[in-house]
């Protein structure tokens, strides 16, 4: 039952509706009548009193204990949050800006302010919605927010990726890609930065993947149980946690000094490599623990050691996780600057080459030499403010999401070949 | 000892008969005692039924032969068990070459998560690799215990080692067509008569069977119940059964465990029909247990 208050509040909340209406009404007649008439302004501002109005609406028609909300106020509400979420986004100079406001709380934190209630609204209509009714309602209540939860992190994901394709794409020429910058002739270009990013994602993983996964292997294999594995843990854990600047800090007092004294490709990736350690430690210790123990005592009872049950059975099985733990670091890295900033990069340089014309065919001479990365060629051009710098700098972020996207391809590939043979 | 000649026809009369004896064994989970004071002979190529309620330490028993109870924290066991004449827990003892000699088959099938054909030559690849670590590689096939015996196991083979024992663990015909498909696939009693296969390409000459039946569904555990029958004229078994019928169906001697003591072994028929002890009595005609 709905209290008397309650139903007073709501006779007003309609009421108040009611003049909106006839106020929305005049307006639209009087633009017909006379275009220009009302500010662009007052007219956003306008829009967004009625979006919060709608908001407000919903929380108070559904204060009453034991009211059942329609699944409408949900789905208006998550609707407005969309409404919201997307006026925030791509227009963030308009929407509920009140004119006279301007200087005390700016149209962007208004409109975040809106998209903030617009957002409660829908979730308390949506917790009221589910409170109340029978299962039927609840599992559909669930469905939407799953939906939700879905759309949401896609729709920014594709945002970034598009709008970074699209600002990107038109400074992407072969001449960008294949050659250096030479601010003399005017042109820019990062292929020194591509293949010193690459190579550095490169050194990492050879050095961080066997020892992680090596460290894995003992804590499941051999440690069982004991106060190391959770010591272990504990330790990777908070060295992930770790601000990468710190690492770099590290890199620059204690590597840098060892290695030639100034910045190195190699000091670079050793010092990402030890980022990269930790998250290869804990996904590779979970990806072997999931490996059920009928299989170890399976091999072992047919005479199998124990290093050929790890080698022939426990390690491929858990190589599909092993990946993807990889890849999750190797995310992370491509795209840190801070670290080698202090240990690794410089601006023109040129691209670090590990083949030669002549025998042996390799030269290790670039390991020692300073390279150039992309987040850090990113941040420079950007900082340099040359030409049409900014464009540049969404070329460069697109190379770099490209050259990610690659290394995941790769692992993805190699995860559903061990993926198609594990089959359990 | 495990020499070629014991396993022909014709010897298996002699006096050494027996293919596991356990003397006053007493295996500890940390301060639960499990298995107390159990002392009996498993004879060879014969099929010996342990059984008794959940808990009474059927599956401890079995696993201190092939020393699988090493990879339980906090066991220990004392006691002899010997498998033919050699003491398992003798200090020089290469636990690999114990494990290919006394073969084990779980109670929930556990294929490894490859091809058919691979799970069936894991056993004597890993035997391979095990003689090429050793000194003087592969040309010195050495024994399980320091007898000097020759390997059974002849790598070269392995195409014919797969499907022998594929054949003797009635299961070829099946999977012939599929040998290189996954073993996920199979059934589950395909994938226990895998298991079964696998254990026998490393030429065992004890097989250890674990409730081998329990998770499988009447038909597919009748087959097996066929099988085991079958591998008892080559090779010596000793299965932990739940089922009272199955040991009655299939064993020739039955040995009843509880609370980690023997009660009583002997002939299955007369342990069944005319037993010494009340408690056997008691226990296979239901009243207790």
């Amino acid at each position: 039952m709905i209290s008397a208050r309650e139903k007073a509040i709501r006779y007003i909340m309609i009421v108040l509706w009611l003049v909106l209406a006839v106020v929305s009404l005049l307006i639209s007649g009087w633009l017909v009548v006379e275009p220009g008439a009302i500010s662009s302004e007052a007219i956003s501002a306008f829009g967004g009193i009625l979006l919060a109005g709608v908001g407000i609406t919903i929380i108070v028609f559904n204060l009453g204990d034991n009211y059942q909300p329609p699944i409408s106020h949900f789905l208006i509400s998550i609707l407005l949050l969309l409404l919201g979420g997307v006026v925030f986004l791509f227009f963030p100079d308009q929407g509920v800006a009140l004119p006279n406001l301007e200087g005390d709380i700016t149209a962007k934190l208004a409109n975040l302010l809106l998209f903030l209630l617009v957002g409660f609204a829908g979730i308390w209509a949506g917790l009221l919605f589910f409170r109340e009714n029978p299962a039927q309602n609840r599992e559909l209540a669930v469905k939407y927010f799953t939906w939700l939860s879905v759309l949401i992190p896609l729709g920014v994901l594709v945002f970034f990726v598009s709008y970074t394709i699209i600002e990107g794409s038109s400074v992407i020429n072969w001449q960008f890609i294949s050659s250096s910058t030479n601010l003399m002739m005017g042109k820019v270009g990062i292929f020194p930065a591509i293949m010193g990013t690459f190579s550095l994602i490169i050194g990492a993983t050879v050095l961080a993947v066997p020892l992680g996964v090596g460290a894995a292997v003992f804590l499941t294999e051999y440690a069982k149980r004991t106060w190391i594995r959770q010591a272990v843990g504990v330790t990777a854990d908070c060295l992930w946690s770790t601000p990468s600047i710190v690492f770099g800090l590290f890199g620059y007092v204690f590597l840098v000094p060892r290695i030639t004294g100034h910045s190195t490709l190699l000091a670079g990736q050793i010092i990402l490599a030890a980022m990269l350690l930790p998250l290869t430690i804990a996904t590779s210790t979970e990806a072997l623990s999931s490996v059920p123990d009928e299989f170890r005592s399976g091999s072992l009872a047919l005479g199998a050691s124990r290093w050929w049950t790890i080698r022939k059975v426990i390690l491929p099985s858990s190589v599909p996780s092993i990946i993807t733990g990889i890849l999750l670091g190797i995310g992370r890295i491509a795209g840190e600057t801070a670290p080698i900033m202090l240990i690794a990069v410089a601006s023109n340089t040129s691209a670090p080459s590990f083949l030669t014309s002549s025998f042996p065919y390799f030269q290790l001479g670039s390991l020692f030499r300073e390279v150039d990365a992309l987040p850090y060629r990113m941040y420079s051009i950007y900082k340099a403010g040359v030409g049409g710098s900014i464009d540049e700098a969404w070329g460069t972020a697109l190379v770099l999401i490209v050259l990610v996207l690659m290394f995941y391809g790769l692992g993805i590939t190699v995860r559903s070949y061990y993926r198609r043979r594990r089959g359990w | 000892m495990f020499n070629d000649q014991g396993n022909k026809e014709g010897i298996l009369d002699l006096p050494n008969q027996t293919a596991v004896e356990i003397r006053n064994l007493d295996v500890y989970y940390g301060e639960e005692n499990a298995i107390e004071d159990v002392s009996l002979d498993i004879l060879r190529k014969k099929v010996t039924a342990l059984i008794g309620p959940s808990g009474c330490g059927k599956s401890t028993l079995l696993r201190s032969i092939n020393r699988m109870n090493d990879l339980i924290d906090g066991a220990k066991v004392e006691g002899i068990v010997k498998v033919d004449g050699n003491n398992v827990y003798s200090k020089g003892l290469q636990v690999s070459r114990l494990r290919q000699k006394v073969g084990q088959v779980f109670q929930k099938p556990n294929p490894f998560p490859k091809s058919v054909y691979d799970n069936v030559a894991f056993g004597p690849r890993a035997y391979k690799h095990h003689l090429r670590k050793e000194k003087g590689g592969l040309s010195s096939l050495t024994s399980f215990f320091e007898s000097g015996e020759k390997s059974p196991i002849d790598g070269r083979h392995m195409d014919k080692v797969v499907k022998d024992s594929l054949e003797q663990a009635a299961l070829l015909d099946e999977v012939e067509d599929k040998l290189h498909k996954s073993a996920m696939d199979l059934s589950g009693g395909q994938q226990q008569r895998l298991c079964i296969a696998r254990c026998l390409a490393t030429k065992p000459e004890i097989i250890l069977m674990d409730e081998p039946t329990s998770s499988l569904d009447p038909i597919s555990a009748g087959r097996i119940e066929d099988l085991i029958e079958d591998l008892s004229t080559d090779y010596t078994v000793l299965i932990v059964t739940h089922n009272m019928q199955q040991a009655a169906r299939i064993s020739d001697k039955t040995a009843l465990l509880w609370l980690g003591e023997l009660v009583e072994m002997s002939e299955t028929e007369e342990l069944f029909e005319n037993p010494e002890k009340e408690l056997t009595e008691k226990y296979i005609t239901g009243r207790v247990g």
